[in-house]
């Protein structure tokens, strides 16, 4: 595979835990964490925004790399446990090759 | 496809083994069309497949004509009978009430109801775990949520275990049970005209409970009473039997019971296992909008569509040591509450009543003991629900 279609993310867990991993640019953020078996997204609506559950933060110097949130889903991250500014719903989020290097910080909790 | 024997969810010998008969589905086919049954049906068993569908609802939907929803659903097909738009329309509507940042403040609300039920069950000899405590809990907390009165509480347990007693078994008939439509008609009616009352109640005072902030959002009566009966059917009998379910595996593995004592903070991942193991919900209805083949069965435009989530959750192709109870599993990918725009979305709720359930219990106990032998546990599961009548414990105390 051409190494421009891929971007490595690092997702850390509230306790400190990180996991870099291997994602395929056009993949949901979220079938990436859940691909590579990372802990503490639950993702339980399968990615249609239906659940607020793979709540996570976006560093913010990585924030701006990204598409902002609709307002669908935006009303969605205000049913997630103690939104901040950088919350977002990983399911909503299009892996592209600028987000190489990007770090995602999972919540305390999803429920 | 002809050699594979027929599959039965209706039948007693179904129920006495389920989770065998789901492996040996899973094992033999992908797609396999019930023989016999009045409606054409088509019963998926596989992760993979569970998961796609699901995800599907333009081709596997789950909006039945006016009239199957009318007859079959009543009211409460407004979010469950129905696809975009007006599905849409009603879980945005349903939908943030029940979030998990909604749910989290309710949190007191669930140790309130969980200490009354342990008051009143631990050390007091024998009790049947499932009544007592579990239906104890979750009734207690979702009339609360709603706005119950106390005193009808127990009314309340009845109906929607009226109504949930032929739940999910109608697509499998193999004859018209037109005395059973008729029982579960009643108890739709009785419950229609209870909640009429409240909600008209809650209209005139609003009380801030989640049944009056409906209130506020849903003009059609029809439609309020219909959020309504969902939301306390659902509510209560699925939360309830998992529960109990839940505590039987512990019991069943001493080992498990034993590290759950040890180490309180693995109870959302116990949980969690408790629902892949024995989520309550066995199977969710589509209709297919397509004429397609899958795996040599053909499927029809119109053909109910039964998708086996247990199995699903059971599938060696996307769980290790599939049929191992193990409370360390991280992550557990199962599909206890669905997947897609269908998903429950009470599912929140149920993890914290299942939390605080099972930590204060075993907070509260030395041991758990079942009274009864062999004979501790007795079940009405119909072939689609994992539900239990009985079961005979007695909580000693720490």
């Amino acid at each position: 595979m051409d190494i421009f279609d891929m971007a490595t993310i690092t997702f850390i867990e509230a306790e400190g835990q990180a996991h870099s991993v291997e994602a395929t640019v056009g993949d949901s953020l979220m079938r990436v964490a859940i691909g590579a078996s990372v802990p503490g997204i639950l993702a339980e609506c399968g990615g249609v925004c239906a659940c607020a559950t793979c709540h996570v933060l976006i560093d913010p110097d990585w924030a701006e790399k990204i598409s902002s949130a609709d307002d669908f889903e935006a009303g969605m991250i205000e049913g997630a446990i103690d939104p901040g500014p950088n919350s977002r719903l990983a399911c909503q989020i299009t892996v592209t090759d600028e987000m190489n290097g990007m770090v995602v910080r999972l919540p305390a909790a999803q429920i | 496809m002809s050699t594979i024997a027929p599959f039965e969810p209706l039948s007693p010998e179904f129920e006495r083994n389920p989770y065998a008969e789901f492996t040996r589905m899973r094992e033999a086919c992908r797609a396999y069309r019930h023989v016999g049954t009045i409606m054409p049906v088509v019963s998926f068993f596989r992760d993979a497949d569970i998961r796609t569908m699901a995800n599907d609802f333009t081709t596997w939907s789950s909006q039945r004509s006016a009239e199957y929803n009318e007859k079959a659903l009543g009211d409460a097909a407004i979010l469950i009978g129905n696809d975009p738009p007006v599905h849409t329309h009603y879980r945005g509507i349903v939908a943030p009430l029940f979030l998990p940042g909604a749910m989290n403040p309710l949190v007191p609300l669930v140790e309130e109801e969980t200490e009354l039920a342990l008051s009143e069950t631990v050390g007091a000899g024998e009790i049947n775990f499932v009544e007592d405590y579990a239906a104890r809990v979750t009734i207690g907390v979702i009339c609360r949520i709603c706005g119950v009165p106390d005193k009808d509480r127990s009314l309340m347990r009845e109906m929607t275990l009226d109504l949930a007693k032929e739940d999910g078994r109608p697509v499998f008939y193999k004859s018209p049970n037109p005395e059973t439509e008729a029982r579960v008609g009643r108890v739709m009616t009785d419950m229609t005209a209870y909640l009429s009352e409240h909600i008209e109640r809650r209209r005139r005072e609003p009380t801030g409970d989640i049944l009056s902030m409906l209130t506020a959002r849903v003009d059609d009566p029809r439609h309020l009473v219909g959020l309504s009966i969902l939301i306390i059917g659902a509510g209560n009998e699925t939360t309830t039997n998992l529960m109990a379910h839940g505590l039987q595996e512990l019991i069943n593995r001493p080992d498990q019971m034993a590290m759950l004592r040890a180490r309180p903070e693995l109870t959302d991942q116990a949980i969690e296992e408790m629902l892949r193991m024995r989520g309550t919900i066995r199977k969710m209805d589509r209709i297919s909008m397509i004429d397609t083949e899958i795996d040599g069965v053909e499927i029809r435009r119109g053909d109910s569509i039964a998708l086996w989530n247990a199995s699903a959750s059971r599938d060696p192709a996307a769980i290790e040591r599939a049929d191992q109870f193990d409370i360390t599993r991280r992550p557990n990918r199962h599909l206890a509450f669905g997947s897609g725009i269908h998903m429950c979305i009470g599912n929140a709720l149920a993890r914290i009543e299942l939390r605080l359930a099972f930590r204060r219990l075993l907070e509260r106990t030395r041991t758990i003991e079942l009274t009864r032998g062999a004979d501790s546990y007795e079940s009405w599961g119909n072939g689609v629900l994992e539900a239990g009548k009985r079961l005979s414990v007695e909580l000693v105390p720490a």
